[in-house]
């Protein structure tokens, strides 16, 4: 039987992950702030975000970056946050330079986080004077809408890498497709297994299932995502311990 | 010791994050109905706040095509988007009273009007682009076919089977059912299994991203 809300059996379950992911999110974060940093496995689509804003303010063109049809009051806002730290980390490497990334959003209430994330990377190199607000695009609520708009600002000339990192459902393909076409360095990244195959054909750089939350551990190494990292990693052992005491269970005792 | 006004307003974002989040947590663990009715609140304060964004929303879409019709960049596609806007919001947000008749039928937000635009410009525009993503499947499998290492092959030789098993082949009855069976046998089992694989580790980030933000180590905005 699935159990339902209100389920005292399911309520203390859910309380207990949540208490225990809270209690080793603390301990690793104390761990990772006094032991040296932990080298983790290559993830190909984070190495080829290094060095990105580089090569394209030697080239005068511009990263594009789609932060999916999430927003923040809906259940898809971790996967958001996620694109946002890789915002944050090409807009503060591309300020100096004046290679800002162009983004696009389909949400209003990313479209305020997005374009504060820009701003703060402006401020913090002391050229906020240069911030336009139309460095952020919202483009439309609507999932398919908000594909083939995207298609537009991928096409545009001034566009040479596509990284696409947020909710993203079947549409992916209308603006994977569009930035394959025209041979652009892609990177995608989705919370939905819908979308993946689609990734998987369309884009160079591909984050699969949990790399696309890792973007902060990989791209800032600071102990708050490396001690996420090390939660999920934790959560999964125990997770498929009892995957595999379920099976044995059934098995044995029928 | 001055008291800097500063230093404590990302305590006092933290409190009321991690106050609030744990009470909207709490009321879905306990039928409490008072904790509902919070929660209730919660969401109509969340409703009017995005209520906002979206005119921030608009205005953005507005100053974003207007700057390309001045600066002469798209300028045509541009001026059509916000032709379709005006030609929407107008009549949407304009109302008349009951006396006026039929031009009351045809203003506001269920007229007319926007119920034509909805049903014969926007729903066939994106049936239109949604079976363009036919000839995009094709185009990237392609892509994605070639066999360039030896996750491709396996790619390819899954697709070939899930391929042959949907079609009819009249080739014996026998030697069909088994590749029917091996079409099956790719979806159900190698196929699910990877995708809960990938599922789990979204799942799981959602999680720990979740909690990061329910204590106050993570937030959306800048500090």
């Amino acid at each position: 039987m699935i159990p339902t809300f209100f389920d005292p059996l399911y309520a203390l379950i859910s309380i207990a992950i949540i208490l225990l992911s809270a209690l080793l999110l603390w301990w690793f974060m104390a761990r990772a702030r006094t032991q040296h940093r932990r080298t983790w496995r290559p993830i190909p689509a984070f190495d080829a975000l290094k060095g990105l804003v580089g090569r394209m303010a030697e080239d005068g063109r511009r990263v594009h970056i789609a932060l999916g049809t999430g927003g923040v009051g809906d259940a898809q806002l971790p996967i958001l946050l996620s694109g946002l730290t890789v915002l944050r980390y090409l807009a503060r490497q591309g300020a100096p330079l004046g290679v800002v990334p162009l983004v696009t959003v389909a949400d209003p209430t990313t479209m305020l986080l997005a374009q504060d994330v820009v701003y703060d990377a402006y401020r913090r190199k002391g050229v906020h004077k240069y911030y336009q607000p139309t460095d952020v695009h919202m483009i439309a609520p609507d999932a398919t809408a908000y594909a083939v708009g995207v298609q537009g600002e991928v096409n545009q000339e001034a566009v040479a890498a596509n990284v696409m990192l947020g909710h993203f459902e079947r549409e992916y393909l209308l603006l994977g497709e569009a930035g394959a076409q025209r041979g652009l360095v892609q990177l995608a990244g989705s919370d939905t297994v819908d979308a993946q195959p689609f990734m998987l054909a369309t884009a160079h750089n591909v984050l699969i299932g949990e790399e696309a939350f890792a973007a902060g551990a990989y791209l800032t190494g600071e102990p708050r995502y490396t001690a996420s990292l090390r939660v999920q990693d934790v959560l999964r052992v125990l997770i498929v311990l009892v995957i595999l005491l379920g099976v044995l269970w059934k098995t044995l005792l029928g | 010791m001055r008291f800097d006004v500063k230093r404590l307003y990302p305590i006092l974002l933290t409190v009321i994050t991690l106050s609030t989040g744990i009470v909207v947590l709490a009321s879905f663990f306990f039928n409490s109905p008072v904790l509902q009715a919070f929660r209730g609140v919660l969401v109509e304060w969340t409703v009017i706040v995005a209520a906002f964004a979206i005119l921030l929303g608009v205005l953005n879409v507005l100053r974003v095509h207007a700057t390309r019709i001045r600066k002469g960049q798209g300028a045509f596609y541009s001026l059509i988007a916000l032709l379709g806007f005006l030609a929407v919001f107008v009549p949407g947000i304009l109302t008349a009273p009951q006396s006026a008749g039929d031009i009351a039928e045809l203003l506001g937000p269920n007229g007319i009007i926007v119920k034509f635009m909805y049903q014969y410009v926007q729903r066939p525009l994106q049936a239109t682009l949604f079976s363009l993503m036919a000839f995009f499947v094709a185009t990237a499998a392609w892509r994605a076919f070639r066999i360039r290492s030896a996750a491709s092959l396996v790619m390819f030789i899954a697709a070939i089977c899930v391929l042959l098993g949907s079609i009819y082949l009249d080739v014996g009855s026998g030697v069909w059912n088994q590749v029917v069976e091996l079409k099956n046998w790719v979806l159900t089992v190698p196929t699910t299994a990877g995708a809960r694989g990938i599922l789990l580790g979204i799942v799981l980030g959602t999680v720990v991203t979740g909690i990061r933000f329910l204590l106050g180590i993570e937030h959306p905005y800048s500090e």
